[in-house]
């Protein structure tokens, strides 16, 4: 076990270096020369330029530039802020808790709801109750999460006057009012995970009930709850794991729209304003950070696959 | 010698149109995908009509009418501009489908030729492409596709490359995967066998086998590509108002929610329903494909 661990930590770092390049690169998708467009446009002095163009190293080559921005970035040194000035480090370290919090919330509720569903859908193929599973979990896969946030704050919102809207408490603040704040971001964001995670479960339990030692089992007498519980539904969450490793990335990255709309200073909504104002340095701290993220993500993952089954820890 | 010895088959193959008919033929007998396909050909006629059926130009403004409930006059009421919700949604369908189609079409211009060169010729070749499909999936792709719109700066020109760009990785995936899966077979080693080059048979064989799983995942995507579509615009990285696009309009809806709620609605019904519809269609594809 210890050699597959330090095999995949090997290999990771190919990995990284070619998402630093990639996320590096990026700049140079402005069109024209960048510390132009960076400083204002055509109506920008041209100290500010200049200035632009010192700040990014846009005056030495850009292998050069690159290696000095790999090695302030392996520091957690993403440079500043073209506008405020302010250190991209510290700015994506003080709003990292507030994304963790919406992501972590939409993971529980993805579980909450996707492995009952799932598992009901699962038991009984082919009945009402799985079609009625499998239908809902089309329209969740389907439905736009920004959409249905938007429904949500209508409805709970606006209508009932049940649950904040907009905002964040911190949880060191009042861990109740982090919690109203984030149920309905959760809701929004964690809807795909949940709808993704009952169809795979479905498919996967309703596999496994027709295989032969689920058939032993039941021969011997065991209730359909413990067939499931005992046998089935461990050997069925194996899909269902991959799938949870693989939406991580789009849980991310839905959380940069989700944040926006309701108004939760994190790490989405400092990307979106970032991006939306080319501010270049954050753009590129923060997707590494987000990148990195996705790719631990998948790591542990990978090692829950390792732990669970021996056969992977070889090949 | 030539390989062309082997394309005389032991029974009479039915033609192309033939095959393809009766391949329709199995796929609406599925009732899922063939609602699912109805509805998007009625789609795309409304999109194509849009300036001869709609029942106002998109930009019409009735400022003496604004935010309305729907009436009669207005099947789906006015937004905050007094325009026709409905003959926005009509002229909307053109600009949100067609970013969709171009990207998903621009992305398999790129990815069929890549995945094809990299699972066939396999090696350091394919490490190397491999490495960097790695490290492009581990970028969030709204964030990525958000990225690059923003630095190109948004248009529907840009919204196209950088939707292609995030559906890039997964195709090459997919068609390397395939092409693996393919070269062992005994035909390719048989077509090999008798002085096929490698180009024809990739060309004949191995592209003719990997073409249904790209149909279906180009289902897929091209519901993907609507929802990002509508990420992007809603950001205001997207489709620039004051031009209609589903994303746009939940945008504006957004902005109104206080005042006309139900102006979130018609947007995200169409999208909802039209990303279901593609899901549901690639669903049926696979099954049909497969051969059921």
């Amino acid at each position: 076990m210890t050699r597959f661990v330090v095999r995949r930590l090997v290999g990771l770092v190919p990995l990284l270096l070619v998402l630093s390049v990639a996320v590096f690169l990026l700049v140079y998708l402005i069109p024209g020369d960048p510390a132009v467009t960076l400083a204002g446009g055509e109506a920008a002095t041209p100290e500010r330029v200049a200035e632009v163009r010192e700040q990014l190293g846009f005056d030495e080559p850009v292998v050069v530039q690159y290696g000095e921005w790999l090695a302030d970035a392996v520091r957690l040194d993403f440079g500043e802020s073209l506008y405020t000035g302010r250190s991209v480090g510290d700015e994506l370290r003080d709003r990292l808790p507030v994304t963790a919090s919406v992501v972590l919330g939409s993971v529980v509720f993805a579980l909450l709801v996707g492995i009952p569903l799932g598992v009901l859908g699962g038991m009984r193929p082919g009945t009402r109750t799985d079609s009625a599973v499998t239908a809902a979990a089309s329209v969740g896969i389907a439905m736009p999460g920004f959409w249905l946030a938007m429904i949500l704050i209508i409805v709970f919102g606006l209508e009932l006057s049940w649950l904040p809207v907009r905002g964040y408490v911190a949880f060191a603040e009042s861990p109740w009012e982090w919690l109203r704040h984030l149920i309905l971001p959760s809701v929004a964001l964690g809807t795909l995970m949940g709808a993704t995670l009952a169809r795979q479960l479905r498919g996967a339990l309703a596999d496994v009930l027709e295989t032969d030692y689920v058939r032993t089992a039941r021969a011997k007498g065991l209730s359909p709850v413990r067939v499931v519980g005992k046998h089935a539904f461990k050997n069925a969450a194996m899909p269902a794991v991959t799938v949870l490793g693989l939406q991580i990335a789009y849980l991310f990255g839905g959380t940069v729209i989700i944040e926006q709309i309701f108004a939760i200073p994190g790490v989405g909504t400092y990307m979106v304003n970032a991006i939306v104002g080319q501010d270049v340095p954050i753009i590129q701290g923060g997707i590494m950070m987000l990148a990195v993220f996705v790719v631990l993500a998948n790591l542990a993952v990978d090692l829950t696959y390792g732990f669970l089954n021996p056969k992977v820890r070889v090949s | 010698m030539t390989a062309v010895g082997l394309d005389v088959p032991a029974v009479v193959a039915p033609t192309a149109p033939a095959r393809l008919r009766s391949f329709v033929g199995r796929l609406v007998r599925r009732p899922a995908a063939a609602v699912a396909a109805a509805y998007l050909v009625l789609l795309v006629l409304v999109a194509i009509l849009a300036p001869w059926i709609a029942p106002s130009g998109p930009y019409e403004q009735d400022l003496s009418a604004i935010n309305q409930a729907p009436s009669a006059a207005h099947w789906l009421g006015t937004d905050d501009l007094g325009r026709d919700v409905l003959s926005r949604l009509m002229h909307g369908a053109r600009i949100s489908l067609a970013s969709s189609v171009f990207a998903v079409g621009a992305a398999l211009v790129v990815s069929v030729p890549v995945g094809l060169v990299s699972g066939y010729v396999g090696g350091r070749l394919d490490n190397v492409l491999m490495r960097i499909v790695d490290g492009l999936q581990s970028i969030p792709p709204l964030v990525l596709a958000l990225a690059i719109a923003g630095l190109l700066g948004p248009s529907l020109r840009n919204i196209v490359i950088a939707l292609a760009v995030i559906f890039v990785p997964t195709f090459v995936r997919l068609i390397r995967g395939q092409v693996l899966a393919v070269k062992e077979e005994t035909y390719i080693e048989a077509s090999r066998s008798v002085g096929a080059t490698s180009s024809y048979i990739v060309r004949k064989r191995v592209l003719h086998n990997i073409a249904s799983p790209l149909i279906v995942q180009a289902s897929i995507t091209l519901g993907f590509g609507l929802l990002a579509e509508a990420g992007l615009s809603f950001l205001g990285l997207g489709i620039q108002p004051p031009e209609p696009s589903w994303g746009v309009m939940l945008s504006r809806a957004y902005d109104y929610i206080f005042e006309a709620h139900w102006l979130v609605f018609p947007p995200g019904v169409a999208i909802l329903l039209t990303v279901l519809a593609f899901n549901v269609l690639g669903d049926g594809l696979r099954d049909t494909l497969r051969g059921g």
